[in-house]
């Protein structure tokens, strides 16, 4: 299980790759994420929708309803154009990090 | 037997849907949009195998509480707020959430009415005392602040301390004034006043009055440039410059004149001169510390007393100096040693010239004021009493919000489930108590209007009630001050408490220190503290009156008249005039004395012949007839009275009091009887008679030696012994004479214990004022209780019923209920005894001659607090205990 911290700096690039491949509502975020992670991310839709609300108002996704076959409607959201900059942005930021890291514990180039 | 629940999804979703419906922070698309979440999740769940219920149960576990969610919410809510620019908008609609907690406020007020009864009296009347206490503390302040130059304005006083003596005086001598002007040209101005002791007979054509003791003043013509006495007719520059010359208040001038203007109008002074009315003044206000009626010039004393104005030695003068502002009045006041050497020589070097400023003088009183003022002592004592008293009134409120806070355990869960926060749940107990103390407020404010006029007359002043800003503001203060602390208390504990607790019922037990339970016992404690520290002063206020009037005079004062005499004809008859009084029937002796006991006496010097004249005392002297001792039933405790046969008595004798015999030197009465004394260094006289010491002034003064001299030829005061039977007839009898031989003068008299009475109005309003706010200190201390007896009784109704149902007596309820609070007040007074030992002690320090303090002040005052205690709880108590259990157990 991934720490509260570090869930919570990763949530807006999670949230933001899912939606990368096309319009997801609130549910299929979190089926996807939890597909994705198995039980290493906790979910919490109390934190989801917050952000989900946030990215929209900063201009990173948009948000529509759509009418549904199985009950009332969905609300989807969807990247828009500074959303993808963000994700890309996000993209480099982490797989620095994560290079930074792979050296750091590659034990052929240990640092003394 | 009862249903098994069926779950219904739809129930389920519309219950928690329910929770968001008063919350700004949710929109509905973004209830929806979470609604829509949770049937994906149970949808997901169920296909999965789940039953709706567990699917559901889980995920609404998943999304977290109410209060999580909302958090997050509030965080994106703020964010859009502040980018918005919408913030202020939201401040306005949370101040808009006011009209709400009004609401509910009073809702509850109305609710719970009896407490808020309570609550409203005890503040309104708590208020009430502190309004009236603050306009007569400020009354007592503006003393002589209406004249406008009152800053720079000082008395000139000598201050007699030595090693034997203890003495500020407020009078100097007619040439200190002139002295101070003439050697320090800074001086702005000096006027000088002599009242005139003596009633003065006034006549303007057939209207004839004696002036008041004190009302005729006689003072220099630039009192005007000092004092802003304003003329509304005649020219203050002028107004007394010219001998017999007379200025006369405004209610003088409707006295006599009624409608007529009086200025250039002749009226006759004491049979004997005539004086033209120059102008017309304003009265002086009350809150002066000194009146007088009428004013002339010193140009106008007698001859014989002008005579007397070259003296240093002669004291009848009140001198005023007007100094520039900001003086160093310090350093003036160093340089009057050596003024008064250059001027009077070396006789008067132990006196000390100060200074004291004009609006200190009501209440910071030296020796022979004019008229008696009032100390910062009582000034302080109420401030004090009333602060004690909203303490009071303030602790009746903590302990019945705390007490009711169970019974409102529901709302406030209600709320805190609903989503108040608790920020929101103590603004909203702290705004209701505010709302109460406003209610208190004003009604407080009104109360006072009415009752003013009354107490007015109670503490002899005239209080007025004037919306000043400085007021407006104070009660502003007031309100908030305790509203909030009141309020503060129930509001931070009540909203502390968890939900669930709160449903299930406030714990009120006093297992924990900081249970409410034991705060409202400490406060109990604290404010039956108060009152019977409150009660024990009281007590001894009114002993120490009592004391003064009836105690230990020396004389007896009852059934005397006092009839002053300043008529020629009268004295010149006093022979004839006393023969035909006693021939009245009911008039039993007939005596005269140059001083009316109680108003002190003239000094003068005096020592054994056989000691040197290093070694003579200061003596007070007056003169008496034969009769004066017998009139007045003064013990002579050794020697002999004056007597008509002894012809020498008149100039070479003289009767001491035991002080005297004892402040000269002897060890006994009868060791002095035969021996000479030295008057003045000069005349020889021997001493024929002791007295016992009697109070010749008042019970402010210590004991002070007193020497008696015989005159023959009557004096200032004649006093009349009566039957107690029949006194109206006496009185018209002694009239009938005197008119007879004294026509020209009209007969005024009083009951000489009248009079004693009257020297102690200042104690006496203190008395009266003490004794009522004591009583109001009670009566809001005893609300409290009743609001607390009747509270527990409230919560042990069930208890009650099940012990008399087991078989408890009506007497073992009454005491199972009233031993707690007899307890608190058993504690109280364990606190309070001390407290009120050392306060009463150092008030009585302020008189030579005081009551015993004694035990049984303070079992007195235990016992009433402890029996009013009771007898507020008793009501509730005998009730419940007199109750039919089964009522008591069918409550709920």
């Amino acid at each position: 299980m991934l720490s509260k911290p570090l869930i919570g700096a990763a949530l807006k690039p999670l949230v933001l790759s899912l939606l990368a491949n096309g319009p997801k509502y609130g549910f299929q975020i979190t089926y996807n994420a939890r597909i994705l992670a198995g039980d290493q991310v906790s979910w919490s839709n109390s934190k989801l929708y917050p952000l989900l609300h946030r990215l929209e108002h900063d201009g990173l996704v948009e948000s529509f309803w759509r009418p549904s076959t199985s009950g009332p409607d969905r609300k989807y959201y969807q990247l828009t154009t500074a959303g993808s900059k963000a994700l890309s942005a996000a993209k480099h930021e982490w797989k620095t990090m994560n290079a930074i890291f792979a050296k750091l514990w590659d034990p052929d180039l240990a640092i003394t | 037997m009862e249903n098994p629940v069926v779950f219904n999804l739809e129930t389920a979703i519309a219950t928690w849907r329910h929770q968001f419906k008063h919350s700004r922070l949710f929109q509905k698309s973004d209830v929806d949009e979470l609604e829509r979440a949770i049937r994906d999740q149970v949808e997901f769940l169920v296909e999965r195998g789940s039953s709706e219920e567990d699917a559901f149960r889980k995920t609404i576990s998943e999304l977290g509480s109410y209060d999580e969610t909302e958090s997050e919410y509030r965080k994106v809510f703020w964010e859009k707020l502040r980018d918005n620019r919408g913030v202020a908008r939201e401040l306005i609609w949370n101040l808009s959430m006011l009209k709400n907690y009004l609401k509910v406020s009073i809702r509850s007020l109305v609710k719970h009415r009896a407490y808020s009864f309570i609550n409203i009296l005890g503040l309104t009347v708590g208020v009430a005392c502190c309004l009236v206490i603050y306009l007569f503390v400020l009354h007592e302040l503006s003393y002589d602040r209406f004249h406008e130059q009152a800053d720079n304005i000082y008395r000139l006083t000598v201050d007699w301390t030595s090693q034997t003596s203890d003495f500020k005086n407020a009078l100097s001598s007619a040439p200190m004034g002139p002295a101070v002007q003439s050697d320090f040209p800074d001086v702005l101005g000096m006027v000088r006043f002599k009242p005139e002791e003596k009633k003065v007979l006034v006549r303007y054509e057939d209207k004839r009055f004696y002036t008041d003791h004190n009302r005729f003043m006689y003072a220099d013509p630039s009192v005007f440039s000092i004092f802003s006495f304003r003329l509304i007719g005649g020219d203050p520059t002028s107004a007394l410059a010219e001998p017999n010359t007379i200025v006369l208040t405004e209610s003088m001038a409707r006295k006599y004149f009624d409608e007529e203007d009086p200025v250039g109008k002749i009226v006759q002074i004491d049979e004997r001169a005539d004086f033209l009315v120059t102008g017309v003044m304003e009265d002086v206000p009350p809150n002066a510390h000194f009146h007088f009626d009428f004013l002339t010039s010193l140009e106008n004393l007698s001859e014989e007393e002008k005579a007397s104005m070259e003296s240093w030695g002669w004291n009848p003068f009140f001198t005023f100096l007007l100094l520039p502002s900001e003086y160093d009045v310090a350093r003036l006041e160093a340089q009057f040693p050596e003024m008064l050497a250059k001027h009077a020589g070396d006789n008067y070097s132990d006196w000390r010239l100060e200074l004291q400023p004009l609006t200190d003088i009501h209440l910071n009183q030296y020796g022979n004021e004019i008229e008696a003022g009032s100390s910062t002592l009582y000034v302080y004592l109420l401030a004090a009493i009333a602060v004690l008293i909203l303490v009071i009134a303030c602790f009746n409120f903590i302990n019945l919000s705390t007490a009711r806070s169970s019974t409102r355990a529901r709302e406030i869960s209600m709320r805190k489930v609903a989503g108040a926060r608790r920020g929101q749940l103590i603004v909203q107990f702290i705004g209701e108590s505010v709302l109460l103390s406003l209610v208190g407020m004003v009604l407080s404010v009104l109360l006072v209007l009415a009752i003013l006029p009354t107490v007015g007359q109670l503490v002899g002043q005239e209080l007025s009630l004037d919306f000043t800003w400085g007021l407006v503001a104070l009660l502003i203060v007031l309100i908030v001050i305790i509203g909030v602390t009141a309020g503060a208390y129930p509001a931070l504990v009540m909203s502390r408490f968890n939900p669930v607790a709160l449903v299930k019922g406030l714990r009120d037990d006093s297992s924990s220190g900081r249970s409410p339970k034991r705060l409202r016992g400490a406060l109990v404690i604290f404010q039956f503290t108060i009152s019977i520290v409150l009660i024990a002063g009281t007590l001894i206020v009114f002993r120490q009156l009592n004391f003064m009037h009836t105690k230990a005079l020396g004389l007896e004062p009852e059934q005397v008249v006092v009839v002053p005499v300043q008529s020629e004809s009268a004295l010149q008859q006093v022979d004839a005039l006393k023969s035909e009084l006693l021939r009245v029937p009911g008039v039993n002796n007939v005596g005269f004395s140059s001083r009316k006991p109680g108003m002190g006496a003239w000094g003068t010097g005096m020592r054994q012949e056989s000691q040197s004249a290093d070694d003579g005392i200061g003596i007070k002297y007056m003169f008496i007839d034969h009769d004066y001792l017998a009139t007045l039933d003064i013990e002579l405790i050794a020697g002999r009275n004056f007597s008509k046969e002894q012809l020498t008595d008149e100039d070479e004798s003289v009767i001491l009091n035991e002080q005297g015999v004892h402040d000269l030197g002897w060890s006994s009465p009868q060791e002095a009887i035969g021996e000479y004394v030295v008057v003045r260094s000069s005349s020889r006289i021997q001493i024929i008679g002791v007295v016992g010491n009697f109070h010749f002034q008042t019970f402010r003064t210590e004991m002070q030696p007193l020497s008696l001299f015989l005159t023959s030829s009557g004096a200032d005061y004649m006093f009349l012994k009566i039957s107690a039977a029949d006194v109206e007839s006496t009185l018209a009898g002694v009239t009938e004479v005197w008119n007879q031989i004294s026509p020209e003068w009209p007969m005024i008299y009083s009951f000489l214990d009248q009079d004693y009475q009257n020297l102690y109005t200042s104690e006496e309003r203190f008395g009266n004022l003490f004794g009522i706010f004591t009583l109001l200190a009670l009566f809001i201390a005893c609300l409290g209780l009743f609001g607390l007896a009747t509270f527990s009784v409230e919560r042990r109704t069930k208890e009650i019923g099940i012990r008399k149902a087991i078989g408890a007596s009506s007497r073992e309820i009454l005491v199972l209920l009233s031993k707690e609070i007899a307890i608190l007040v058993v504690v109280a007074n364990v606190i309070a005894w001390p407290i009120a030992y050392f306060a009463v002690q150092s008030w009585l320090q302020s008189y030579p001659f005081r009551t015993p303090v004694t035990i049984w002040v303070f079992v007195i005052a235990s016992f009433a607090a402890l029996l009013i205690a009771w007898l507020s709880i008793s009501y509730q108590a005998l009730r419940a205990s007199r109750a039919n259990p089964v009522e008591a157990l069918r409550y709920e």
